[in-house]
């Protein structure tokens, strides 16, 4: 008891805390908090003062639903008592049109009294949202260069059987007959697959110039209302002062990118059998990341989002991988699109984030700048 | 499939004999069948029975085909054995290798055809090949392509859009028209292929300088219409070019199903086979010191390398001081650069 009633509330101590500290009462009023938990919720740390702890933090109307605090029915008081201490990664979301931003946190709670003998719940966040999207790049990155070196290794061995298919089918004196045509069909599929994958594994003369965003995007956007019909409707913004900005790239790989991701998200919308027309956003942003301990490092964040039905949180973990679809087998293509698209972007020292939420889905391609916009 | 080339005779009045080695007997016995009914083939399916028969004295093969990967050696060797022994037959490199890794022995064999065998390689191509090199008639689109319906400037009326199976052909006199076909030709081809104007106009800027700009030269062998600067090592064009009448190029442009078709004719025929492949293989191999292909830095030949990369075959036809035609095609259903390359060359 002699330590609960010494002083907790050490002003200098908590100040200089790289995460968030906030003592929050009985009715969710933030009473105290640190400069780091302003910085979080975007306001004055003087204004913060007296807010419900959920709207201030997570702009919520009611207790936030993973809060470890709000699902018991005791008081601060009486859970002081009882040891309470909580913690765990929590999944958050920032508001961003057209979808909100997931976000996670390290978060823990405990109990505190203050030299009045008042118990207060101290809250800690820390931003883990970096770490958990390195990590997931990584395991990713890991299992999808097995993947690509097997289906590389496939790919040499079928091309041989394949093009003497093809070249005997070539040789066939009745080739208009309509059962050699079907084969023909068939060979055209599988010498599609093969060539997609010859297409990303020869990466000679493979070149970097800086390359005008804007021009690329909109020449991709043009190449996509040609192809694709229904033709979706973009919308772009810019949340970066300088819209001439470029990126380091190789322009048809680039286009191949963008390409990737519009016909992705058409299909997706084709296959959800929506009545309401598909919408693709893209938002270009900047970033900056850590690389390490030290270091950070100036992103150019270049979101798709589309409303074509959303993802199923069970599969997301496997969108990337090479041979993977959801669409009816009779109506796919080579099942390469979004595995190209990772390939791409690591061939750019960038990387690709998926995340979907209802009927939204977003892919954030995450470009390295040399310096700041 | 038509093959529509003339049938071909070895002056001696029998078929032309043409060696067809390959490990895979499918393709072996698809590329023998299609090519039996024009020439004698015989047929190998590894090294040591090609080996064999080429080890005798006479060189009675008027062509070699072969894979680079065969059993019990490689094609290389089989080409060195026959080098060895004076036989110049020619040779047409067939790989689903990527060539760049051989390129110092292609240049060294001399060996100036190289198709990727990949699963879209047509039997006509190979076909055309060999036809071309045993019949010295090199040129011509409509070789590739027999069906397709060539348009002369004269029978233009205006037009500039060719419609699928027609080849529009125009010819260039001066800088102001050179800007303008490149840049109509792009959007041609953007508008009815979808192919990138980083694509089609790096392919035809590079073909017509080419012709415009590297081939016209004086009696001494300097350039007509550029200027080397000695101490930068720099070729600096004029700024505005009219060509002389005798140096007018003649462009053609137009598609045939999934492929566009480029090309571009200058009347003097400079190119030579192996200054194609010495300019090739310093933009592709490492040099020893710097561990960087020793064109990047200077601009020596980096047009060939840069067309290459982004074509499906790329065709050089050279008359020895005559002409050249440098052909340029690429198939929109699988745009994947497979980099084919055939240099012919005929000597008056």
């Amino acid at each position: 008891m002699q330590e609960n009633q010494s002083p907790v509330i050490n002003k200098e101590l908590y100040d200089g805390l790289p995460f968030s500290v906030v003592l929050i009462d009985d009715d969710y009023f933030i009473r105290e908090l640190n400069p780091s938990a302003a910085l979080l919720a975007g306001s004055n740390l003087e204004d913060l003062k007296g807010k419900k702890c959920y709207a201030a933090l997570f702009q919520q109307e009611h207790p936030c639903r993973f809060c470890p605090r709000a699902n018991q029915l005791f008081t601060l008081d009486e859970l002081h008592s009882s040891g309470f201490r909580f913690r765990q990664e929590i999944l958050a979301e920032k508001p961003e049109t057209p979808i909100p931003r997931n976000l996670y946190y390290d978060q823990t709670q405990y109990l505190v009294r203050n030299s009045d003998g008042r118990a207060f719940l101290a809250e800690t966040l820390r931003d883990i949202t970096q770490d958990k999207e390195q990590e997931e790049e990584k395991a990713r990155n890991e299992k999808l260069i097995l993947l690509g070196t097997i289906v590389q290794m496939v790919a040499h061995e079928l091309n041989n059987p394949l093009t003497g298919l093809s070249m005997t089918l070539q040789t066939m004196e009745d080739a208009d007959e309509e059962k050699i045509i079907r084969m023909r069909r068939d060979i055209e599929l599988a010498q599609g697959i093969v060539a997609d994958i010859q297409g990303f594994t020869r990466r000679e003369g493979y070149r970097l110039e800086p390359i005008p965003l804007a021009t690329i995007l909109n020449e991709s956007i043009d190449v996509a209302k040609r192809l694709f019909s229904p033709v979706p409707e973009f919308q772009i913004t810019w949340d970066i002062p300088d819209k001439h900005i470029q990126i380091e790239g190789n322009e048809k790989k680039i286009l191949q990118l963008f390409g990737n991701l519009f016909k992705n998200s058409v299909e997706a919308w084709k296959s959800s059998r929506r009545e309401k027309p598909l919408t693709i956003w893209v938002i270009v942003s900047q970033a900056t990341r850590k690389t390490d301990m030290r270091s950070t490092r100036h992103y150019l964040d270049i979101q798709i989002v589309d409303d074509a039905g959303g993802i199923p949180q069970e599969v997301l973990h496997r969108i990337f991988d090479p041979f993977f679809t959801t669409k009816k087998l009779y109506n796919r293509g080579s099942g390469l699109g979004l595995f190209i698209v990772h390939k791409i972007m690591e061939e750019h020292a960038g990387t690709v984030d998926v995340q979907t939420r209802g009927e939204f889905s977003r892919f954030i391609l995450h470009f390295p700048l040399k310096r700041k916009v | 499939m038509s093959k529509s080339l003339r049938p071909l005779f070895h002056p001696n009045g029998e078929k032309y004999h043409l060696a067809l080695v390959e490990d895979a007997e499918s393709i072996l016995l698809a590329i023998r069948d299609f090519l039996v009914r024009d020439f004698r083939v015989s047929v190998f399916s590894d090294f040591p029975s090609a080996s064999d028969y080429f080890s005798g004295e006479n060189c009675d093969v008027d062509l070699l085909i072969s894979d680079i990967a065969l059993p019990g050696g490689s094609g290389f060797r089989l080409v060195e054995q026959i080098r060895e022994k004076g036989c110049r037959t020619p040779v047409i490199l067939i790989t689903a290798y990527d060539i760049n890794e051989y390129i110092e022995t292609i240049k060294s064999l001399s060996i100036a055809h190289i198709l990727t065998k990949h699963s879209n390689l047509s039997l006509q191509e190979i076909f055309v090949t060999a036809w071309k090199i045993l019949s010295g008639d090199i040129f011509g689109i409509d070789k590739y392509f027999p069906k397709i319906k060539i348009y002369f400037p004269s029978e233009l009326l205006g037009k500039t859009s060719p419609a699928n199976g027609e080849v529009f052909s125009v010819t260039i006199r001066n800088t102001e028209e050179r800007i303008f076909w490149t840049d109509r030709i792009g959007a041609y081809f953007k508008e009815v292929l979808k192919i990138p104007e980083s694509v089609s106009k790096l392919v035809l800027d590079e073909m017509v300088t080419n012709g415009m700009l590297r081939a016209p030269r004086h009696a001494d062998g300097t350039y007509k219409y550029q200027k080397w600067i000695p101490e930068k090592d720099m070729l600096i064009a004029d700024d505005y070019i009219e060509l002389d009448s005798e140096d007018y190029i003649l462009l053609q442009y137009g598609f045939s199903g999934d492929w566009m078709i480029l090309s571009v004719t200058d009347p003097h025929g400079t190119l030579e086979k192996e200054e194609i492949l010495y300019r090739l293989r310093r933009h592709i191999l490492p040099d020893k010191k710097t561990g960087l292909p020793e064109g990047l830095t200077d601009s020596h030949g980096r047009g060939i390398f840069l067309m290459r990369d982004q074509l499906t075959h790329l065709i050089y036809n050279v008359h020895k001081g005559k002409k050249t035609e440098v052909i340029g095609l690429f198939n929109t259903r699988h745009p994947i650069p497979y980099k084919n390359i055939s240099v012919y060359e005929i000597h008056d």
